[in-house]
């Protein structure tokens, strides 16, 4: 059992791609990566940017051009599959080559680095087994052929084996492609968990943003143009290279409110005054429709009351329902794109 | 159809023009009614032959007549063979001009250069003493016959069954060796059959079918058919008849009663065993020289795959094992398969095959002159299965199997 | 499960005891019975029968079936493809180009009678193998090359046809004698076997068996693919050159002493997965080696039935069971294309 942020995987000055007859490729250029137990890592950037090569370089299936990497201490390219087995479990995609394959059987294919020389199950095989089955809430679907699940029940069955083979380490590339947003969610929340009470550290790749904000301890976000960071969420938004990763894609990450922003243009001022969760939807739904909420420019929406009872006045009218305020404001503004094409 | 308005004299009188210049086309001899029938398709003189049930020969004045049926199992051809003496010229004309029918050959005999594409055929014309007719072989490497395989060493006869040598090969060889007879036979496979191939080249093509005989005297007696071909017709005829001869005194001998030594025939195939059934060419042979043959009820003239079991069940008491295959020794044919110790005949080392007249390409002389001589062979076999005191060395064919290599 | 495999060995007992008492040659059941159990004379030739073509015969079906049934199994893990078997990586077309090679490849019948007869027998064993093994260790070479399974069942089909075209063309320049024994050599047989040809045969085929069921956990790893078994303590490479090994010392072995023996590697497989189970070859492989047996029994009965006159080739016999088989795969099965991605 590894103690609570342990290093296991370091990387210095890393270059990262594949061998070509012509030469070397390189994807991802001098990158420092280093990974905590305990951590929930998300890799993130646009697809092609090397996420699949940091995963498979940290994998031991393709070697580094350069720097060193150490997962465990070892070099995983050259380590033997005995250790590697000891160090790591990968959850990638691929299909299982027998799909009717029961479910029980499969997540036993996370205990071979520990059974014997035939792969006999024994006690503590069997327990870890059920360990990691109640842990991904799939205790139900023991019985079942991996053929027959959803695409989120064989994410969490994959998960369940990667669990029982007892790793320090859990590499995942997209764990949560193809799920619905429930279980986008779920999954996610159960990494965290391995991260945090089983002290295991776990790098996942993915696009889920939001998600990411919310929940990595770090991110290594790979951009094309960019120098590769590895650092926390926040230090990567206050550093501005969120956006340098992402540039011209019409979004941003906003320090101030934490949250992914789309570039809108606002065309006029209001004036919001409120308070409590109704004042808050407010706000975002006017932003949401184009509004500028400025402290003295504008026709001011009040907002009254709070909760069931809330009450919106602008001017003479008062509104009982958001979405009513929400259509009176939305042709005002039709109205009022006139007089301000015609200041233009 | 154009209707030609004349009167009966006018008509009568240009017939008869008609005819006067067709009979002054055709030489100095009108041909006799025995030869029309011949060319033209009706029965003649029959010669009757003794035991030879494929081919019929007729009689007709100076033309001969060979109709060869059946000349492969599950054929319905009959091919008709013109026989003309080439010293008549006039004859011949006419008779290819006639002979439009399909199947219907005419020969000019008797012939001088023979191409024979099989080996038999050397054995049958080295008997009738027209060995040096030969111009051309077939499988040149096999053939046993002495003096035929002595001219060919001398490069005197052109081998045209090289391997891998292709058909338009082998055809532009044999027409340039120019024969005006072609010995070929057909097996009905037409992957394997180009007779009718060298037939559009215009190669006289004769198709011998000795192989259906299923009685040894039968196959032998095709003597007659080649005899017809080279002008010795009278000397074919006095060959059988000794041949016969002495094949029936040997089995009037062992066909008094006694014991008759139980036979075993074939060997085990990866557990099938072929015996040949009780009408076949082998299966008389067996009976003529005195022997029992454990399936000399089974129907049909071929061979039946049995399974080892049955074979063993019903012959391993046979005193005598013929024909055992590929092996040469005793210790060889117990190697093959270490169960053929369950024979008693392997016990005994009473185990005879025919390769005693072997070469080093395989040719065995038991299907070249063996075939044209059965006494020889019945009379080895007879010498088998009662031993006499001559003992083994005078046998022709056939040779015991030593215990070692 | 435990039902089933007592059901299967009963199975199995039931076959092997038909296969002994029931042959072209009608022996009484009684005489056979006492033939076993010693209670005949010893030079009985009803006691030969049954002692020196039965018995072999029957131990040899069962020997054949489980082979080419574990081997198939193997191949059908690494390829992932449910088709996989050993002809199709090529083996038994490597070792009927050894024998063709010999036989029709030599000069005529000098080669033909050397080859067939007394210690020739051993040289077209030795040539099965050595074409096999030729073709194993090319394939060996171009999978330390190749990256995915597909790839390499790609390469063993191609050698498979290669050594097909040179077959065809021997046999284009050989004599139609010749080519009989050839031809009835790839019908396939079990009874051609004795005690000898079985007691060596015998120990190379229960050693391939036996490194077979050593080397499961590999098979088990390469199920959740190539990427995840170096994950789960398993060298690939490794691995594939155990499937190769194991594979060309079992179906080699077998294609050397019987002839090529078609489909019975592919087919069991297919059948013993829903009676074992379990998609774990700790469990799957001993199913294959029972249904193996079980089913060349069934089919070695098949070509001898009691009551016909002659016997079926084996292939016949075989290709007549294995290709709807191959349909049922194709269409029965659900998830085909899940089941192997």
């Amino acid at each position: 059992m590894t103690r609570h942020g342990e290093l296991i995987a370091v990387g210095q000055d890393l270059t990262l791609g594949y061998r070509h007859r012509r030469g070397p490729v390189e994807i991802v250029k001098h990158l420092d990566i280093g990974i905590r137990a305990g951590q929930m890592v998300c890799l993130l950037g646009p697809n092609g940017a090397g996420k699949s090569t940091l995963l498979r370089s940290l994998a031991g299936i393709v070697p580094v051009l350069s720097g060193r990497l150490a997962v465990g201490g070892l070099d995983p390219f050259r380590m033997r599959p005995g250790e590697l087995a000891r160090t790591m479990a990968l959850v990638f995609n691929e299909r299982p080559a027998n799909g009717g394959i029961r479910v029980e059987e499969l997540v036993s294919l996370g205990r071979l680095p520990h059974t014997g020389a035939f792969g006999r199950l024994e006690a503590k095989d069997l327990r870890a087994v059920d360990a990691a089955l109640e842990a991904t809430s799939a205790t139900g679907l023991r019985q079942r052929s991996y053929s027959e699940l959803s695409d989120g029940e064989r994410a969490r069955v994959q998960v369940a084996r990667a669990l029982a083979q007892d790793a320090p380490f859990l590499l995942m590339d997209e764990p949560t492609a193809h799920l619905d947003w429930p279980h986008r969610i779920a999954l996610m929340r159960l990494l965290l968990a391995l991260a945090r009470e089983h002290g295991k550290a776990v790098l996942l790749s993915t696009h889920e943003i939001d998600l990411a904000l919310q929940m990595a301890d770090q991110w290594i976000l790979l951009a094309p143009d960019c120098p590769p960071v590895c650092a926390a969420p926040e230090e990567i938004a206050l550093r501005g290279a969120f956006d340098k990763a992402f540039p011209d894609a019409g979004f941003r990450l906003d320090p101030q409110h934490g949250q992914i922003r789309l570039d809108r243009r606002p065309f006029r001022a209001l004036r919001l005054s409120g308070s409590g969760d109704a004042c808050a939807w407010t706000a975002r739904a006017l932003e949401r429709m184009g509004w500028r909420i400025d402290e003295a420019e504008g026709p001011l929406v009040e907002v009254l009351a709070s909760g069931q009872d809330a009450l919106w006045r602008i001017g003479e009218h008062d509104f009982d329902r958001l979405d009513a305020l929400l259509h009176a404001l939305a042709r005002h503004r039709t109205e009022a794109a006139e007089p301000a094409q015609a200041k233009a | 159809m154009l209707r030609i308005k004349t009167d009966p004299v006018t008509r009568l009188g240009v017939l008869a023009a008609l005819g006067l210049a067709l009979s002054g086309c055709e030489g100095a001899r009108l041909p006799s009614g025995a030869e029309d029938a011949a060319l033209l398709g009706s029965p003649c003189r029959e010669v009757p032959m003794r035991e030879a049930r494929r081919f019929t020969l007729e009689d007709c004045g100076q033309v001969r007549r060979l109709t060869v049926s059946q000349p492969w199992r599950g054929s319905k051809d009959v091919s008709r063979y013109l026989l003309v003496p080439r010293t008549r010229p006039d004859l011949l004309e006419r008779a290819r001009r006639l002979a439009r029918v399909p199947d219907v050959t005419v020969v000019a005999v008797p012939t001088r250069r023979i191409v024979s594409l099989s080996t038999v055929y050397a054995a049958f014309l080295q008997e009738l003493g027209m060995a040096n007719a030969i111009v051309g072989m077939g499988n040149s490497a096999s053939v046993w016959t002495p003096s035929v395989a002595a001219r060919i060493r001398r490069k005197e006869v052109a081998d045209l069954g090289k391997r891998g040598m292709q058909v338009s090969q082998r055809i532009e060889s044999m027409l340039l060796l120019a024969p005006d007879l072609v010995l070929a036979s057909g097996s009905g496979i037409p992957a394997y059959d180009r007779n009718d191939q060298f037939r559009e080249f215009g190669l006289p093509v004769v198709v011998v079918a000795e192989w259906m005989e299923d009685t040894p005297l039968g196959r032998a007696e095709w003597i007659r058919f080649l005899g017809a071909f080279v002008g010795r017709d009278s000397s074919a005829l006095e060959l059988y008849q000794g041949i016969a001869r002495r094949y029936d005194s040997v089995r009037q001998a062992r066909s008094a009663p006694g014991a008759r030594p139980k036979v075993v025939v074939g060997s085990n195939w990866s557990g099938s065993w072929n015996v040949p059934s009780g009408g076949s060419y082998a299966a008389t042979f067996l009976r003529d020289a005195g022997a029992d043959y454990s399936w000399k009820s089974l129907p049909g003239a071929g061979s039946v795959p049995l399974g080892v079991e049955r074979v063993v069940l019903q012959a391993h008491d046979a005193q005598v094992w013929v024909h055992p295959g590929q092996a040469k020794d005793l210790k060889g044919l117990a190697a093959m398969d270490p169960r053929n110790a369950v024979f008693c005949a392997l016990g005994r080392g009473r185990v005879y095959n025919n390769d005693r007249r072997t070469n080093k390409a395989g040719g065995n002389d038991y299907w070249e002159s063996g075939v044209v001589n059965p006494d020889r062979v019945l009379a080895d076999l007879a010498s088998i299965f009662h031993p006499t005191s001559t003992g083994d060395t005078s046998m022709t064919y056939y040779r015991r199997l030593g215990a070692k290599p | 499960m435990r039902i089933r495999c007592a059901a299967g060995g009963a199975l199995l007992i039931a076959l092997f005891a038909a296969d002994i008492c029931l042959g072209e040659a009608a022996l009484p059941l009684g005489k056979t019975l006492a033939a076993l159990f010693g209670q005949l004379p010893s030079g009985d030739v009803l006691s030969r029968i049954v002692w020196d073509y039965r018995l072999p015969r029957a131990l040899t079906a069962m020997l054949v079936g489980a082979s080419l049934a574990v081997a198939g199994l193997q191949m059908q893990t690494l390829f992932r493809n449910p088709l996989a078997g050993p002809f199709e990586l090529g083996i038994s077309s490597g070792a009927s180009l050894g024998v063709a090679l010999l036989v029709l490849g030599g000069a005529g019948s000098a080669a033909w009678s050397s080859s067939f007869s007394g210690l020739g027998y051993w040289g077209v064993v030795g040539a099965a193998i050595l074409g096999s093994a030729a073709v194993m260790v090319a394939i060996v070479l171009l999978a330390i090359k190749v990256n995915a399974g597909v790839n390499l069942l790609i390469i063993g089909l191609m050698v498979g046809s290669m050594t097909g075209a040179v077959v065809a063309i021997l046999q284009y320049f050989t004599a139609p004698e010749l080519l009989q024994s050839f031809l009835l050599w790839t019908f396939g047989s079990v009874g051609g076997l004795g005690w000898t040809k079985l007691l060596v045969m015998g120990p190379v085929v229960l050693a391939g068996l036996a490194l077979s069921c050593l080397w499961t956990k590999s098979l088990d790893a390469l199920l959740m693919g190539e990427s995840h078994a170096r994950s789960l303590g398993v060298s690939v490479p490794a691995a594939r050159l155990q499937v190769v090994l194991t594979t060309s010392l079992l179906a080699g072995t077998v294609t050397a002493f019987c002839g090529p023996v078609a489909f019975v590697g592919m087919a069991v497989p297919h059948l013993a997965r829903p009676m074992v189970g379990s998609a774990t070859h700790r469990r799957l492989l001993p199913g294959c080696v029972l249904c193996g047996a079980v089913l060349m029994l069934a089919c070695d009965l098949a070509t001898h039935w009691p009551g016909s006159s002659t016997t079926l080739p084996l292939n016949a016999v075989t290709s007549l069971f294995g290709a709807p088989v191959v349909i049922w795969v194709v269409t029965g099965r659900k998830n085909l294309q899940e089941a192997f991605g």
